[in-house]
């Protein structure tokens, strides 16, 4: 009964009432291992609403591809999900992102706590400009005390070969960081914030100022990476959401219209919009 | 059909550019004109008075310049360095703080405060900072000294080295900060390990030019490091006696009634030329390599 009441609303506005899709999607399709989660997830600019009632898992070993029209709100929820708003002018974050079942915006939380459990890449590469390609990769430990040498160069090692750049650049360690090539870079920015050991990696276009080499460079490593995290990646690119995610939010307008499973919202999606952004009518 | 070269109206247009640049070049030269003035004028008239006695021997009495005895203004220059490191030791956290306040906190409650102090200091007239040296210092102490010339000076400085700071660290990316603390580094080790070396040229050459202006000033020193015709028994005297600069001591020789002093008034110009000139060459050069980085 509840079911076909709510398949009406949908059938009237369009729009389900977000959790409650969020719900659906997980029912229907029996995911499992949440990682992450965030709860009615609103973030305002002022009076200006960048994202609104967000409610989307975060799957473990799984990459969660966050797709939609520019300016609709992607790298606003990305930053949300790990404080990073906390630095913006007049940004105000309601609603709860939880990280293993904690709301990580309880006032006892120290958002740098929360930063070293979820890491996240930029859309630009930003080496540290001042620093060598190995103090670029353990500046997460070295600047907060750890100086055991051997810790620091097993670290350095492990995260340069996650992050496939190691064979690259294991001569010339103790060149800067900004020598090295944009592709180059955004693999040193990903082995800088894999260094640090985090639970959950949160990636904002990280290809998108890349050459097309580069980008699949980038593409193969989140394939590896998945194994270990809980990837959440912010593309423009739909061919590349397709490619290395397996669960899809399409965001548009500020709202998350649609969350579920990559290829069955690719091949079936349940929202008009979604089908129209998918199918390349607007967007 | 005319080509474009022909055109009139862009004729028209290049001469009024031609019109426009030469006016730029006019007001440059005018800029220019009276500096050379001054400088070939100051050289002209004080290097008879530079020779080695001039680098060597303390000043005395007017009677050892009359009596064409060796008098030389070591103490002044020994001074003019001890006063201004002073003041640039006192400033230089102090300005440096403000900077990063400023810029790394731009929604401190402070900052409207600050902002408004910071400028007030800056366009404040010099002899009244001496004045308030005077008050803090010179009273408490009960003695003119170096110490309370250094901070005369600090004053001069902290509003100058806080502004060029700000504008340093504004100048590097955001995008570091929040690559910084996306490694779950704290803040305040986020400027201190990454943003502040990569602003270091910014930063130091804030520091020089402010060190160059306040070289240069004689009106806060008057009441504070005040003068000194002879160099301190003992090295501390320096810090806490009455001590030499040489804008001050340029001032008081040139309203001496002695000729031999009035040319060595114009020889510690050339030495305080000399130096400030030094600095701000220096700033220049490392402003144009931070550029082409």
């Amino acid at each position: 009964m509840e079911i076909i009441l709510k398949k009406k609303k949908m059938a009237v506005t369009g729009l389900s009432d977000k959790s409650e899709r969020v719900k659906e999607g997980i029912q229907k399709n029996g995911f499992d291992g949440i990682r992450m989660e965030t709860r009615n997830l609103t973030v305002k600019y002022g009076r200006v609403t960048g994202v609104k009632e967000i409610s989307l898992p975060v799957y473990n070993e799984k990459v969660t591809a966050l797709i939609g029209p520019s300016g609709c709100g992607k790298t606003t929820f990305l930053r949300a999900l790990n404080r990073m708003h906390d630095l913006t002018r007049n940004a105000t974050v309601t609603g709860e992102v939880l990280l293993d079942g904690n709301n990580i915006y309880h006032p006892k939380v120290n958002p740098v706590t929360i930063r070293r459990k979820i890491g996240m890449v930029f859309q630009k590469p930003t080496p540290f400009p001042t620093m060598s390609i190995f103090n670029n990769v353990v500046a997460g430990l070295k600047l907060v005390g750890i100086r055991n040498k051997e810790l620091l160069n097993e670290v350095c090692e492990k995260a340069l070969k996650q992050a496939a750049l190691f064979d690259e650049v294991k001569d010339r360690l103790n060149s800067p960081g900004g020598s090295l090539s944009g592709g180059q870079q955004q693999r040193l920015s990903i082995a800088r914030a894999l260094a640090i050991e985090p639970e959950v990696l949160l990636m904002d276009e990280p290809t998108s100022s890349l050459d097309p080499q580069s980008s699949s460079r980038i593409e193969d490593l989140i394939h590896e990476l998945k194994k270990n995290y809980a990837i959440v990646i912010v593309t423009h690119n739909l061919q590349q959401a397709g490619r290395v995610s397996d669960n899809t939010g399409f965001f548009y307008l500020g709202e998350l219209i649609e969350f579920g499973e990559t290829e069955k919202m690719y091949t079936n999606p349940v929202n008009k919009r979604t089908e129209e952004y998918l199918t390349g009518k607007f967007g | 059909m005319k080509s474009f070269a022909e055109n009139k109206t862009l004729f028209q247009r290049n001469l009024w550019d031609r019109f426009m640049v030469g006016l730029l070049i006019v007001s440059t030269i005018l800029v220019m004109v009276p500096l050379l003035i001054i400088i070939g004028y100051v050289i002209i008239n004080g290097i008879s008075a530079l020779n080695w006695e001039f680098f060597t021997e303390e000043l005395g009495s007017p009677a050892r310049a009359m009596q064409g005895r060796p008098t030389g203004l070591v103490h002044t220059i020994i001074g003019t360095a001890v006063v201004d490191l002073l003041a640039l030791i006192i400033s230089a956290p102090v300005g440096l703080g403000a900077g990063i306040l400023l810029s790394e906190y731009p929604d401190h409650k402070l900052n409207p405060f600050l902002r408004i102090i910071n400028d007030t200091l800056n366009g404040m007239p010099a002899i009244l900072k001496g004045l308030l040296a005077f008050a803090l210092i010179v009273k408490p102490m009960g003695t003119f000294s170096g110490l309370s010339g250094g901070f005369a000076l600090a004053f001069v400085m902290i509003p100058i080295i806080a502004r060029s700071t700000e504008s340093a660290l504004m100048n590097i990316p955001w995008s570091i900060r929040e690559a910084g603390l996306a490694i779950g580094l704290p803040r305040w080790r986020v400027v201190l390990s990454t943003v502040m070396p990569a602003a270091k040229t910014g930063l130091v050459t804030g520091f020089l030019i402010s060190f160059a202006r306040a070289a240069g000033e004689a009106a806060p020193l008057m009441f504070t490091s005040f003068g000194n015709n002879y160099l301190p028994n003992h090295w501390t005297g320096m810090i806490f006696g009455p001590v030499d600069t040489l804008p001050q001591r340029l001032y008081s020789l040139a309203i001496s009634p002695y000729k031999e002093w009035h040319a060595m008034g114009w020889a510690a110009g050339i030495v305080l030329l000399v130096f400030v000139i030094t600095l701000f060459v220096t700033a220049r050069l490392l402003t144009r390599e931070n550029k082409y980085n």
